[in-house]
């Protein structure tokens, strides 16, 4: 029976496959990671939690839809998206938890965020 | 004193009565009635005259028809925060389905006239039940098309996907499908036999999709069974 890793364990890409997804991603990333750097203070992203669901995230910041999308994350809709989160969505889909936080907090700090509560 | 806490909680956070303030759901509960049923025991009949409508508190209802021949269909399980049988109320119906508790269930209900004046009094409940009925319509659709188009294993897996929607729960091992569950309730909820649940099951087992003991089911590979009931 496959046992579930905790939560957080996965870090760096777990690339056996080589998939060119992966490798675009790491890059894009490291380019992001550069662009933080240059801004500094300037930016202010929002910590995001390892164990925040995809639909607790999703409902929150709708405008991370396209940015799962456009990782190719196809967790939005999914019937697991109120039980996964983010250290699973790294898990299933072999990447690192910490880059896919950074995007994600990079995605959100880009936007104007109106919260409506 | 906590229960009736524990209920008003659980009024908040039911989409009927979504809109309302902390003192007009309090109003609400007051006018309703409360009622406990024991595990496997009947609220109510298809057939009968429908005279109330009920909000579950706690645990949850299995809905079904008996079609001629005595043959179960399961259309829904109810669970906290969720109603049956509103429309059949209004409406002065007789009930369209059976409803039995599975567990140890808590439930408000409301006669016709105590609802109308409740509706009445807040037209927001009216709005909630229709985004409500919209939503079960829509289920139905979907489960009607997978009926129509879908291979019966891709069917399963879509039933243990919906059900892990509403009712599961994160363990170490997997997302706990919160029901008790035979393998004939599956069957009955998918529109399929004993047989091919069972032999279904037992595949998906071995492959560690899932993990199942008596009435209890563990997906461990959801993503798996997305893709398989998807056909990905």
């Amino acid at each position: 029976m496959r046992q579930r890793k905790d939560a957080g364990e996965s870090s760096g890409f777990n690339n056996d496959r080589g998939s060119e997804f992966s490798d675009g991603l790491v890059s894009t990333l490291d380019k992001m990671k550069e662009e933080v750097k240059v801004e500094g203070e300037m930016t202010m992203n929002p910590k995001i939690s390892t164990n925040i669901t995809v639909k607790q995230l999703i409902e929150r910041y709708p405008q991370l839809l396209k940015t799962f999308m456009d990782m190719g994350l196809m967790c939005v809709g999914c019937p697991t998206e109120a039980f996964h989160t983010m250290a699973d969505v790294a898990r299933e889909y072999h990447i690192s938890l910490d880059q896919l936080l950074e995007r994600i907090s990079k995605t959100i700090g880009d936007s104007d965020v109106i919260e409506d509560d | 004193m906590d229960k009736n806490i524990a209920i008003l909680n659980n009024l908040k956070k039911s989409d009927v009565f979504k809109g309302l303030t902390t003192e007009q759901n309090d109003a609400v509960i007051k006018s309703g009635f409360r009622k406990k049923l024991q595990s496997k025991n009947i609220l109510f009949h298809q057939g009968d005259s429908a005279q109330k409508c009920y909000l579950v508190n706690q645990g949850r209802l299995k809905l079904t028809k008996l079609n001629e021949q005595g043959k179960e269909v399961i259309f829904r399980y109810i669970g906290a925060g969720e109603v049956t049988a509103a429309v059949a109320v209004i409406k002065k119906r007789e009930y369209p389905v059976t409803a039995e508790s599975v567990e140890e269930t808590d439930v408000t209900g409301w006669d016709r006239q105590t609802m109308m004046q409740l509706i009445q009094h807040y037209p927001d409940i009216a709005i909630n039940l229709l985004g409500i009925i919209l939503d079960r319509v829509e289920d139905i659709q979907n489960r009607y098309q997978e009926l129509a188009t879908e291979r019966v294993e891709q069917r399963i897996a879509l039933t243990l996907l919906r059900l892990m929607r509403s009712a599961g729960a994160k363990t170490t091992d997997g997302i706990y499908i919160d029901i008790p569950l035979s393998r004939q309730n599956i069957a009955d909820y998918t529109g399929t036999t004993l047989f091919t649940v069972s032999r279904t099951l037992s595949t998906w087992k071995k492959k560690g999709w899932i993990k199942s003991r008596r009435e209890q089911i563990v997906i461990t590979d959801p993503h798996s069974l997305v893709k398989f009931g998807e056909a990905i």
